[in-house]
């Protein structure tokens, strides 16, 4: 029954290759090469890809600019005599800047020119100690700022950032990445765990006709409606340890000590991180698998009556084979989102206690927009990867591979 | 059939009229000014900056500005620039930035070095608050100069603690033990539920209290020490390590506690409406010096409208700027000599006050590092750990050490 | 018959727990919304009703904080999204689901993978992408959205167009009518839940992103309410009764829509018995 593919049908598939492929792949595989390079923008040695040595004629401008400009003050401080060397000094370094008046960014370079360039900065460094040194007594206004400028110079000629694998090895010595990993694992597992049995349950009840599930079914997709950035910010409040209502609540009931003790351990913390978590997606695991279970027809349930199975055997024996491949699908995405959670954590925690709740996503995010290594963020969302690649193949391979289109 | 057809329809046409909505940046304003457009999150202070726009406007006819205002999440304001920064946007011309920022923008080479500019309009690095101006400095060049910095103060209820000790407080001349132990002595008198709080939660506030604490990470071991005694002692809340400026500042509003370290702005919490009023407060300097935090002013080295940038940053943080902004909002001058003027002495009853004062003559830097965010990335979770119970001082601080020297400069 | 009736009870009284479990942070949020700043903390935090009940934090949002600007931002790329991923995502789920080619595996493995990576990564490429198009700030944003969304979405509608029977194709073939005839006429009503399903996560799905929009869509004008709803604070303070007030603002019309969207669904299941 099942026909051959034909160019026409083809084009039914292409707005999916072209949205996936721009808006997915292209960046993924921009991402993969960062993972070869010490690529961090907040260094200007660091902060593009470059396989051979280059020169920053930019930046070589402007501290020679600085290097006159600093100057200028403090030749006001010296005799007229040693006045005229900083001038004589002042103009060489104006002449050999001058090439690069107009530079962006980095350039090629020939290794001559970079002799010749290195020469000339240590002559510079030699002959502007030397003239700070004639005079011990006097305070200047920049004898600290050049020698700064001086090794910021230094920097103007980039080494190759290329690093290959390296970066892949640190990873597996990073001690951090296996203790975020162990507790996105914790907290993927506990609460796709919960979501899916409370899901189901949800799932099976709404399925049954009954009076006023409309109602249930609108209410239940409240928590999902809110924004999960305001949600966790709205749970952290439930969660004061002062004022919260959900921690006054679990204090009064006894499930916690003291009502401060929701966010200060790294359990407590943990646990309330997957409440807020299963409070959100239950629905969403509801809906997907009530989706399926519609699709059953209702005549199976029939004859399985009229066998004598109870509800717990038709579950098992009708129910669960064929919401299968629903099934699949939402706790395959599911764990996905689960194991990239950010901001429920992020605001909640911080990834405290003691970084005790840190999550993959969390760490990669810090690396990435908090200290502007891209490079090694991007390692640590491709060790992610390959964690969750293998958490997937696992799923199809357990519960079928059915739903991959092989009839 | 026909509903779902009809309701298609009517999403298209919403979808095609919301496309064409035109949000571009103006280059140019109706009267044919320069735009400049200022990136800036929203204080609270949002209309006195308007002001400062306005002074600005009037000052001269060739540039506009336009605030685009930031996140007031400082993450999400960081990634916000980065991503714009690394693209290499001109959207933004005048950017504001955390303190802590300054040295990993400036060494990305986002931000356009500001001393030619300062000489040609006669500024000189003297006439601006000395720690600020610091932070924004970046290998010997300035990059970003003061719009409003921020020092960490000690608040008490002057209506609980004795005038003896009140007068030491305010002096400056006392020591964190024995502010715990103040604190466990007034605990609970005039409905108190706790004696001193603080933020240590795991983010860059507790590097700021740490950098109180262990005076400038010159006393480590000391300093954290003493910060365990305090978080341990009944003086503070259990739920201490979850503090953030949010939980300081609503203990001190609704009376909870009689000791409080926070920024200035919590003064301004305090009204006739809250539990405790600004007449219950007093203001004292902390014992080894006030952390200094704040925003800064810097120019988008991608900016096309760069003179214009120069013309409006330098109207912000020189003179007359300052006198409006510090006068409308209540915060510290980040140009020195507008601390004296009558307007701003008039809008910021603080600046009288011999604590703030005292307070605000000793501040303290953050340590200093190529890359600030990581090496305060690594202190908050070693110090979070000792002061949470999971590991032993002498371990935190030998990796305390270590990060300062391997990461510090 | 007793069975049945025990089944019904244990039934009613787990919806009814979690009804309340899932409505009950949301009551708490309605309730605070309508207290004054000074009530959110210290002894008025736990009353239910305010001592002096406000509607400020609901004037401030929604006339000072134009968080109804965002409201209707959001609708747009949401909607929008939904729009182009259901149609993207069924003419492909049709042909994942109905045709034999080669590296149809390889193919879903592919959206797979690319589900399986944080969003972060995608934002720089993206943005520079935007950045020389000349389209940050505008509503062409949520083309990118569907990063997060056209994955899961084509996984679920494939899930669901297999279980559409064959025959029914058979007879409108025989009836003269095109491949995209045959999709849109009849699989597509066929598998309505389905297809509503995806709808709405979609839409969820979008209406939830924060990120992107974040970086993207940083003008005022064209932000979507979860980055509007994250500048209801300050520097150090968060306005909790406003954020509260914000989110039954937002909640609303989401409700309204699900509500309206409702008919749809059983619609949908009652078109589905019919013709099979």
């Amino acid at each position: 029954m099942v026909k051959k593919m034909t160019f026409k049908q083809f084009l039914f598939i292409l707005p999916l290759l072209i949205f996936i492929g721009v808006f997915s792949i292209y960046p993924i595989v921009t991402s993969f090469m960062y993972t070869f390079f010490d690529y961090r923008i907040n260094d200007q040695t660091a902060n593009s890809f470059y396989l051979s040595e280059r020169f920053n004629g930019e930046l070589f401008y402007e501290d020679c600019d600085y290097i006159n400009y600093f100057l200028d003050d403090d030749k006001t401080l010296i005799s007229e005599e040693d006045q005229k060397a900083v001038e004589e000094i002042q103009a060489t370094v104006s002449s050999v800047m001058s090439e690069y008046e107009n530079a962006k960014g980095t350039e090629k370079i020939s290794s001559d020119k970079k002799d010749e360039l290195v020469a000339f900065k240590e002559k510079l460094r030699t002959d502007i100690t030397a003239l700070y040194d004639k005079y011990p007594d006097v305070e200047f206004y920049n004898k600290d700022k050049i020698p700064e400028i001086l090794d910021e110079m230094d920097t103007c000629i980039v080494k190759s950032n290329f690093i290959g694998l390296k970066a892949y090895g640190n990873l597996i010595k990073d001690t951090r990445f296996w203790k975020a990993l162990g507790h996105t694992l914790i907290f993927t597992v506990i609460s796709v765990g919960i979501e899916l049995v409370l899901g189901m349950l949800l799932a099976l009840i709404m399925n049954k006709a009954m009076k006023g599930i409309g109602l249930v079914r609108t209410v239940a997709l409240i928590p999902w409606a809110i924004p999960t950035a305001v949600s966790a910010m709205i749970w952290s409040y439930l969660y004061d340890g002062s004022y919260g209502i959900v921690s006054f609540l679990f204090n009064k009931l006894g499930i916690i000590n003291s009502q401060s003790a929701m966010l200060l351990t790294s359990h407590g913390a943990m646990s309330a991180a997957i409440i807020a978590d299963v409070w959100k997606t239950t629905p969403y695991m509801a809906l997907l698998l009530l989706a399926g279970l519609q699709v059953i027809d209702r005549g199976l349930y029939e004859s399985s009556a009229i066998d004598g199975a109870g509800p717990v055997v038709t579950f098992f024996k009708i129910t669960l084979p064929l919401v299968k491949p629903s099934l699949l699908v939402a706790l395959l995405f599911r764990t996905l989102d689960a194991f990239r959670v950010y901001d429920l954590i992020a605001i909640l925690t911080g990834g405290g206690p003691g970084n005790g709740t840190e999550s993959l996503s969390i760490y990669a995010y810090k690396l990435m927009f908090d200290q502007s290594n891209y490079g090694y963020s991007s390692v640590v969302v491709m060790g992610m990867f390959v964690v969750v690649a293998i958490i997937a193949f696992l799923y199809v391979k357990v519960l079928g591979a059915d739903v991959m289109g092989n009839d | 059939m026909k509903g779902k057809k009809v309701l298609a329809l009517v999403m298209c046409a919403v979808m095609a009229a919301g496309m064409t909505v035109p949000v571009m940046a103006e280059e140019k304003d109706d009267s044919g000014r320069e735009v400049i457009n200022f990136f800036r999150a929203d204080d609270g202070h949002m209309d006195v900056m308007q002001d400062v726009i306005d002074a600005f406007e009037a000052s001269q006819d060739k540039y506009a500005v336009n605030i685009v205002v930031a996140p007031n999440d400082s993450n999400q304001e960081k990634s916000q620039l980065t991503t714009s920064f690394s693209a290499g946007s001109s959207e933004y011309d005048v950017v504001s930035i955390d303190t802590a920022w300054a040295g990993d923008l400036a060494g990305a080479g986002y931000l356009e070095a500001l001393d030619g500019y300062m000489k040609e309009s006669g500024r000189k690095a003297s006439e601006y608050n000395k720690g600020s101006l610091d932070s924004g400095t970046y290998r010997a060049k300035t990059y970003a100069l003061p719009i409003n910095p921020d020092y960490g103060v000690l608040f008490f209820r002057k209506d609980i603690v004795s005038q003896e000790d009140a007068d030491k407080l305010v002096s400056g001349d006392y020591t964190y033990d024995d502010l715990i132990t103040m604190a466990e002595n007034y605990k609970g008198q005039e409905g108190t539920k706790t004696g001193l709080v603080f933020q240590a939660n795991q983010y860059e506030g507790l590097v700021c209290n740490a950098n109180e604490w262990t005076n400038n990470f010159n006393d480590v071991k000391g300093g954290l020490e003493l910060m365990k005694k305090a978080v341990d002692s009944d003086a503070t809340p259990e739920d201490i390590l979850v503090y953030q400026e949010d939980q300081t500042a609503n203990s001190m509003v609704n009376g909870d506690c009689v000791f409080a370290r926070n920024w200035p702005y919590a003064w301004a919490l305090l009204t006739d409406e809250t539990a405790v009023h600004q007449d219950q407060i007093d203001i004292a300097p902390l014992p080894n010096g006030s952390c200094i935090g704040g925003w800064l002013a810097a120019i988008n080295t991608n900016s096309e409208h760069k003179d214009g940038a120069w013309a409006f940053l330098d109207f912000l943080t020189s003179m007359d700027g300052q006198v409006i902004y510090a006068a409308g909002s209540g915060s510290a001058p980040g140009w020195t000599a507008a601390a004296d003027d009558e307007k701003v002495k008039e809008g910021n009853k603080l600046l009288e006050n011999p604590g703030f004062i005292a307070a605000l003559n000793n501040t303290i830097a953050r340590p200093s590092s190529d890359n600030y965010q990581e090496l305060s990335d690594n202190l908050q979770i070693t110090m979070h750990k000792y002061l949470s119970g999971e590991a032993e001082l002498d371990d935190t601080v030998n990796q305390i050490e270590t990060l300062l020297d391997t990461e510090g400069k | 018959m007793k069975k049945v009736s025990t089944f019904k009870v244990v039934s009613w009284i787990f919806i009814i727990a979690f009804l309340l479990i899932s409505v009950f942070p949301f009551f708490w949020i309605l309730v605070t919304s309508f207290k004054p700043e000074t009530e959110i903390f210290g002894d008025g935090a736990y009353r239910i009703i305010a001592q002096h009940p406000t509607l400020d934090a609901f004037k401030t949002v929604i006339f000072e904080k134009n968080i109804l600007r965002a409201v209707w931002n959001s609708f747009v790329m949401s909607g929008f999204t939904t729009l182009y991923v259901i149609v993207v995502a069924s003419m492909s789920a049709y042909i994942i689901s109905r045709f034999k080619f080669k590296g149809k595996n390889l193919l879903m493995a592919l959206i797979l993978t690319v589900a399986m990576f944080p969003q972060m990564i995608i934002i720089g490429p993206v943005f520079n992408m935007y950045y020389s198009l000349g389209k940050l700030n505008s509503y062409w944003v949520c083309l990118a959205y569907s990063s997060i969304t056209l994955p899961s979405a084509v996984w679920i509608m494939v899930a669901h167009f297999k279980q559409v029977p064959l025959a029914l194709e058979e007879a409108a073939k025989i009836d003269g009518c095109s491949t995209w005839g045959t999709l849109w006429r009849i699989i597509f009503p066929i598998a309505a839940p389905g297809v509503f399903t995806t709808a709405i996560m979609t839409f969820i799905s979008a209406w939830n992103e924060y990120l992107l929009s974040c970086t993207m869509n940083s003008n005022e004008s064209i932000q979507t309410v979860p980055v509007r709803i994250g500048y209801l604070r300050g520097q150090y303070t968060i306005y909790w009764n406003q954020i509260a007030a914000a989110a039954v603002v937002v909640v609303i019309p989401t409700l309204v829509m699900v509500l309206l969207f409702q008919k749809q669904i059983v619609a949908g299941i009652a078109n589905g018995a019919v013709k099979e």
